[in-house]
């Protein structure tokens, strides 16, 4: 596992570096004028950016061969996916995904969330840096 | 496995840093910023196209179809010879 943890520098770096420099600039730049709707709705068209990273990583990781992960996997978090998006529609939105997203890293088994976690935690830091 | 990492990082490398330009584009002095009507319109389009991806994998690979074929699984007599349940009125 330390060997495996070894591996995962080369993405984590790039994740980390990403991170710290998307984070403070979350909402940064919501054009003003807006309508309460279209200012949330701004926010939330990010935060779907950021889910859909995710999704398409465990996709792609499908894709590779072999599979880094397995279809059942992918399943689970294509699953995820669709219920994030339905919780944007929903009230206190911002708390159901940070919840939602911290349960799909937990549903995940220890060699699962060592390609996905990155992008979970991308996700959470955008969604953090959103809400706040 | 080292490479196949650093491949699938790689793969999201396009649309991290069009995140990471989302967060500093500028708003072009030239250009009116979005209306809310755009923006509205723009988050309906992006939830839409997001469930469809969804809804295209889910379909593509529906969950009866068995992953791989069992190699190693033992044939098994299931044969449960239950007894069948007695009527034994006494």
């Amino acid at each position: 596992m330390k060997r495996f943890r070894h591996l995962l520098i080369a993405p984590l770096l790039l994740i980390t570096l990403v991170t710290l420099v998307a984070a403070p600039a979350c909402g940064g730049n919501k054009p003003p004028n807006l309508t309460p709707e279209a200012s949330a709705d701004f926010t939330k068209t990010r935060v779907i950016q950021s889910i859909d990273v995710i999704f398409n990583t465990a996709v792609a990781a499908n894709a590779q061969n072999p599979p880094l992960l397995t279809t059942d996997t992918v399943r689970k978090i294509v699953l995820a996916h669709k219920a994030f998006l339905v919780i944007l529609d929903q009230p206190n939105w911002q708390s159901k995904l940070i919840s939602a997203l911290t349960q799909l890293q937990n549903d995940l088994s220890s060699n699962e969330a060592a390609i996905v976690t990155p992008y979970i935690t991308l996700a959470l830091t955008i969604l953090q840096g959103v809400s706040s | 496995m080292n490479a196949q990492l650093v491949t699938l990082a790689i793969e999201e490398v396009p649309e991290l840093i069009a995140l990471i330009k989302a967060r500093f584009s500028k708003a072009n002095p030239d250009e009116p910023p979005p209306s809310s009507e755009q923006v509205v319109a723009a988050y309906k389009t992006a939830m839409q196209s997001s469930l469809a991806l969804d809804d295209q994998w889910l379909a593509a690979h529906p969950e009866d179809t068995p992953p791989a074929p069992v190699v190693e699984a033992a044939p098994e007599a299931a044969a449960s010879t239950e007894p069948a349940p007695s009527t034994s009125g006494g």
